[in-house]
């Protein structure tokens, strides 16, 4: 199949345009050997490769090394490139193109936002662009996808043509008496602190550049409107009270929205689980695999799918955020705080994104220079609250706090909001420790652009939204599916004879009295305290007593040592087997009891104390494999573990002891 | 000069560049070069941020970084 790579620089619209392009024919896979996201598509019989976005073929960034090497991989099988241009930023854009001219690879050039030109009143000529160029140049939007068809035809005529060079001959040089170009070779061995940048090439590329430019825009002088009003907004989104106050009614609004917009569509799809287990039980005559698929499976997955709608609106938010431009403004307005703990403005989207999961936050710390701030982020950055912990957090929420019909503003979402910013103190100090340590050398290189305000292209933000869930669902999904079976297994069957159990349940029943419900909770109980997962509970019994929790809670925690959401799956799975009820899991927690007290086992200490375990754990395999892969060694993702986990341990601790 | 003669709204022109070879590098990839044209937008100080523009873009260097820049106020 041939291929295309999709090149721009940051804020060009070249995801935009990746989108329009490939629809939701994407694939999100990883670049190999490391951990940045590689996007893909089907274009035709084309595979369309998004690369990361670069400022220039000097690269400075982890991500910018990436896209780098790929396109100098393109020059050897002449790959093409469609180059995404930024038409307001035609100029400093074309720099980069000129870097990729000189490489001699097919290029198709498309000038994005061809509304903003039009609003600006901008005219570009592109007909003698495209001559000056030497390839051909398509002008678009990749908001409305006006001009995209256009481009399509081209692509699937492969109107793609070797541009002219701009500064390639500077590099020639006679061997043997035979020029050689040695343009590839100096692009590959650039390294930004010890290469010295030929301010001839960066000269003589600006001249030209600027010429071209200059050339083929209608009107240099004209101010750019977008540009006026993003500095008008500033004034008032970077203001040092009004700013931040805005910033904060933001984070509060997401956190109520989270809570508020989620409770229709979760009460569906808990209806729909509950529709499916009542189908599985009628039609599935086997009874262990009836109990298997009806306690098992579809308790587990769920429990934790019944949280997409949470979940898909968390990352709208941010989706809206991002795409608005407002992501970076909160990367200024934080810069100073976050210097304190050893960060930058540059950590908070990845810090942010680590709301979402923290896998891609760990991934897009690669945009970080200085690699002593990377190294904070991907330590630290697991403490801050992923959509995995919301699970979690909701149902010990749901129990700890009454839900109250007051309109939008709930008790519980304003608790769900202390989690999150307890997740970012914690993060904050751990970024602070580690960058005092010195783990790796520093590097001082800093600078953060601040794109123009747009109301966000609701396309963008919505394959945003799917693709992340179905990232999530799938994920997820296939460890709580494995997790759920084994946990079935672990809860039905029993080291003991069956004989043994009717021996303690008959002792049960003359402790309990003969009442015929109590007598089926009874066995229940005997049955599940008697087998595999009854005794692996007990076995660590000792060491989470402290903390207020029981054997059936130890069963939860070491499953969800896996991934966290499998926490609830796992509740769902041990509640369910044996019981007759269709009961919703929160009611189920509600209705346990402690066999010491005889009170509520759930109750507000043991919820507190399994929060705050949840908020400082590192449960979470994926996350503890990425970090390995990214710093090289085994060394920091087991202190962070083993850290984490300290930490965990001493707050629920303290947690319960103050609050049972 | 300093970022502090340049208020908000003035341009100036780039005229050297001091620090590091790799922070000249840097500036380059950035788009920021001897004869660059910069505009000093809002900048709050407790931002310790230098925000302006510069190619049709705005960008925010750290107070620090920006006294690197030898400028002349047009």
């Amino acid at each position: 199949m041939s291929s295309f790579l999709l090149v721009g620089k940051p804020n060009s619209g070249k995801s935009s345009l990746f989108n329009l392009l490939t629809g939701l024919n994407q694939k999100i896979g990883n670049y190999a050997g490391a951990t940045t996201e590689k996007k893909s598509g089907k274009l035709g019989s084309y595979q369309v490769l998004d690369l990361p976005g670069l400022k220039s073929l000097r690269a400075v960034s982890a991500e910018e090394e990436i896209s780098k090497r790929e396109i100098l991989n393109a020059v050897a099988s002449q790959t093409p490139v469609v180059f995404v241009v930024n038409g307001m930023q035609l100029e400093d854009n074309l720099m980069l193109f000129s870097e990729i001219a000189d490489l001699q690879i097919p290029c198709l050039v498309a000038i994005n936002f061809k509304d903003d030109l039009e609003k600006n009143q901008v005219e570009i000529d592109h007909l003698n662009l495209k001559d000056q160029l030497g390839c051909p140049v398509v002008l678009l939007n990749s908001r409305n996808g006006d001009g995209v068809s256009i481009l399509k035809k081209m692509i699937s005529s492969n109107l793609f043509k070797t541009p002219n060079a701009v500064c390639r001959s500077l590099y020639d040089e006679i061997h043997d008496q035979v020029i050689v170009n040695k343009y590839q070779q100096r692009v590959a061995d650039f390294t930004i602190s010890k290469t010295q940048l030929d301010q001839n090439d960066f000269f003589k590329r600006q001249k030209i550049v600027g010429s071209i430019a200059r050339s083929n825009i209608s009107d240099l002088s004209r101010t750019n409107l977008f540009l006026t009003n993003t500095k008008k907004w500033d004034r008032f989104l970077l203001h040092p009270f009004y700013g931040i106050l805005f910033f904060l009614i933001t984070i509060l609004i997401v956190f109520q929205s989270v809570f508020y917009l989620s409770g229709i569509p979760m009460d569906w799809i808990d209806a729909f689980f509950a529709k499916v287990t009542e189908w599985g039980r009628a039609s599935i005559s086997l009874p262990w695999l009836a109990d298997l698929v009806c306690d098992g499976i579809i308790p587990g997955l769920g429990g934790v799918l019944i949280f997409v709608p949470q979940i898909a609106i968390l990352f709208f938010l941010l989706g809206v955020l991002e795409h608005s431009g407002y992501l970076s403004r909160i990367s200024f307005i934080s810069n100073r705080l976050l210097t304190k703990f050893g960060l930058s403005g540059q950590s908070v989207i990845p810090l942010m994104s680590s709301w979402a999961c923290a896998i891609p936050a760990i991934m897009s710390a690669k945009a970080i220079n200085d690699p002593k701030e990377r190294m904070a982020v991907i330590l630290a950055s697991p403490l801050m609250t992923c959509s995995a912990r919301l699970p979690v957090y909701t149902i010990l929420i749901a129990i700890m706090v009454p839900a109250t019909d007051s309109g939008f503003f709930n008790a519980q979402g304003l608790l769900l909001m202390m989690l999150y910013l307890l997740g970012v103190l914690a993060t904050l100090l751990v970024a602070w420790l580690v960058s005092r340590r010195n783990l790796v050398p520093g590097n001082s290189m800093w600078s953060l652009e601040l794109p123009v305000y747009r109301v966000p292209n609701w396309r963008n933000v919505f394959y945003n939204v799917y693709s992340k869930t179905k990232a999530f669902v799938v994920d997820a999904g296939k460890v709580i599916f494995i997790v759920s079976i084994i946990l079935w297994a672990l809860a039905s069957f029993s080291p003991q004879s069956d004989l043994f159990i009717q021996e303690k349940y008959q002792s049960a029943l003359s402790a309990n009295g003969s009442d015929e419900s109590e007598k089926k909770v009874s066995l229940d109980a005997v049955k599940l305290e008697y087998s595999y997962a009854g005794y692996l509970g007990k076995t660590i019994e000792p060491v989470i007593r402290p903390l207020g929790y029981d054997w059936k809670i130890g069963i939860a925690l070491i499953s969800s040592f896996a991934a966290r959401e499998v926490f609830v799956g796992s509740l769902s799975t041990i509640y369910s087997v044996g019981s007759e009820e269709e009961a919703l899991i929160q009611d189920r927690l509600v209705n346990e009891i402690n066999v010491i007290t005889g009170k509520p086992r759930y109750n507000f200490a043991t919820c507190l104390s399994l929060l705050l375990f949840y908020v400082f754990a590192l449960q979470c395999m994926s996350t503890v494999a990425i970090v390995r892969k990214e710093v090289g060694n085994w060394k920091y993702p087991i202190i962070q573990f083993l850290f984490m986990l300290f930490l965990a341990y001493v707050f629920a601790l303290g947690g319960y002891i103050a609050f049972s | 000069m300093t970022q502090i003669a340049l208020e908000e709204g003035e341009r100036a022109i780039v005229i050297a560049i001091s620090g590091t070879m790799e922070f000249q590098n840097f500036m380059l990839t950035n788009g920021i070069s001897l004869g660059s044209v910069i505009t000093k937008n809002y900048s709050p100080s407790f931002s310790k941020l230098i925000n302006f523009s510069v190619g049709g873009k705005m960008l925010s260097l750290r107070v620090e970084d920006f006294s690197h820049l030898e400028i002349v106020k047009i």
